[in-house]
């Protein structure tokens, strides 16, 4: 984990205008917007898995601040009583630690937060068939690693 | 709405995992065998009263063509074995079976477990399986692996041949397994994964026994037996690799297969024409009836999957097809898959629309959070 510290000085921030073009190559029936004062907001579809619903998601990212990802449609639901796993403030996502390095402003959103986004909807289809989260992940309460089975 | 070749292959997927889940496992297999041997050594020990009529004891049934699911609501398997005698056709049914059953009585441990049922002996390992043990005599006019049971009554002989039966089902499942070993080779390689390949006969034969125990729990009497099941996929099976389509085509084959014979319906012993697999079909015609209906529904069934899509409607159409805490159970089993997937480096989503499978951009490490 050291080793990516001194890699990420190395290489270049990806400025808005540049993740714009990766995102509207890699998804050509999205849409994406640049503006002043939000930055930039995308908007698209995913199916995380042929028999699993469509989601329509935004993404607002400003250079050096974490992507904010929401599922705009259709509303999320929950298990019973239970709260949805990995979400800030209701519906808003959260699909990365920084402490383990797994996202800076050098990498593609294209690339890592929007398949991150798909595998967050494929479990939160599971867990609200199962009432399980199988995607592994942590909480703020215990600082410990989730394990997967059982 | 048609469901495209990727629908399929998950739902595939999903179905492998619910058989997997219904299977006997490599390691109990494995302990099933040993303890069956046990049981074969004690038979032809040196004292044994039987060592003279050369016994051996081998699988037939399910476990023996790898079509095994776990009955409802128990926790053992059923393994079924022949222990045969080379015994001249003279000897008396009753006779036979007393003999087997009271070397088996010498035996402390066996025993304690044993209980006697119409034609066979019954060894309950609690918890693991239950062993009917069926004594048979060699069929010497036919030969081949044929061999003669007793009748339910003890007074007559049923021509019977396990092992033929199996080489004919293993013929009938074996055509493109080549084909399959090389599609499974790509996907199939987690480290914890199950070690014994089922072919999609075997699967689909599993998936038509598990439905149908659930479809005739309250009606037991009247429901389709695993033989007329298996005899009848594996002749409308034609080689389909992907599960799905060897599913519903056979499940569409097999009534054409039954033939008529003397004005009733009847499933031939593929390997002995004398023996008819369905004569409950003539003694009971509603069971005939109960049997065509049980798979116009299954074929509907499957069919409606694909109506809606969420993993929740998924499992609410399965639910009632194959039991709802083996569909949940199989659900899990499934994501578990795909995270292993993931941390493997193998999961990817692909250009375009976001979709997790096999190819696209390699999903890399991340770590969920919040609450």
């Amino acid at each position: 984990m050291g080793n990516k510290k001194y890699f990420y000085r190395n290489k270049p921030k990806l400025s808005i205008a540049l993740q714009a073009l990766h995102l509207r190559k890699t998804f050509p029936k999205s849409t994406t917007e640049l503006n002043k004062d939000i930055g930039l907001v995308w908007r698209g579809i995913i199916t995380p898995t042929p028999l699993s619903q469509t989601y329509s998601v935004t993404i607002k990212y400003r250079l050096g601040r974490r992507p904010d990802v929401t599922i705009t449609s259709p509303p999320l639901d929950t298990y019973g009583n239970e709260k949805i796993p990995h979400v800030f403030d209701e519906n808003r996502l959260c699909l990365f630690r920084y402490k383990y390095f797994e996202w800076d402003s050098t990498m593609r959103i294209d690339e890592t937060i929007i398949p991150w986004t798909s595998l967050w909807l494929f479990f939160y289809e599971i867990w609200l068939a199962t009432g399980k989260w199988c995607g592994g992940g942590e909480h703020p309460d215990n600082n410990k690693k989730k394990a997967t089975n059982g | 709405m048609m469901p495209n070749e990727e629908q399929k292959k998950q739902l595939a997927s999903i179905l492998e995992t619910l058989c997997e889940e219904l299977d006997i496992s490599p390691s109990q297999y494995a302990d099933a065998r040993n303890k069956y041997s046990a049981v074969g050594d004690w038979l032809a020990e040196e004292q044994s009263v039987l060592v003279q009529f050369d016994p051996k004891i081998y699988p037939q049934g399910s476990i023996r063509l790898g079509t095994v699911v776990k009955p409802l609501g128990g926790d053992e398997y059923d393994v079924d074995l022949v222990s045969e005698l080379r015994m001249p056709e003279q000897i008396d049914q009753k006779v036979l079976k007393s003999l087997v059953g009271y070397r088996l009585s010498q035996n402390e441990k066996y025993k304690k477990m044993l209980k006697e049922k119409a034609r066979c002996w019954r060894l309950n390992y609690a918890g693991q399986f239950h062993m009917d043990i069926v004594p048979a005599i060699p069929d010497s006019g036919k030969g081949n692996g044929c061999i003669l049971v007793p009748d339910r009554n003890l007074r007559e002989w049923l021509g019977s041949n396990p092992k033929g039966y199996t080489e004919w089902f293993k013929q009938k499942m074996r055509t493109r397994e080549i084909a399959m070993e090389e599609a499974r080779a790509e996907v199939e390689d987690l480290p914890d994964h199950d070690l014994s390949i089922r072919t999609p006969l075997q699967r689909s034969v599993q998936i038509l026994k598990r439905n149908r125990d659930i479809a005739f729990s309250h009606d037991k009497e009247d429901a389709p037996v695993s033989i007329v099941i298996t005899t009848l996929a594996a002749q409308a099976y034609n080689h389909e690799v992907d599960l799905y389509d060897a599913l519903t085509n056979i499940i569409h084959g097999m009534p054409e297969r039954i033939e008529q014979m003397n004005g009733y319906p009847v499933v031939l012993n593929p390997t002995n024409k004398a023996e008819n697999f369905a004569e409950k079909w003539k003694s009971n015609p509603r069971s005939y009836e109960k049997f065509m209906k049980w798979l116009q529904n299954l074929q509907r069934g499957l069919w409606m999957t694909f109506m809606e899509r969420d993993m929740r409607k998924l499992r609410d159409k399965l639910s009632p097809m194959f039991g709802e805490n083996l569909v949940v159970k199989g659900l899990v089993t499934y994501a578990e898959k795909i995270e292993r997937e993931r941390k493997k480096g193998t999961l990817k989503t692909a250009v375009g629309s976001g979709l997790l499978g096999f190819t696209g951009t390699t999903i890399r490490s991340n770590t969920f959070y919040g609450k």
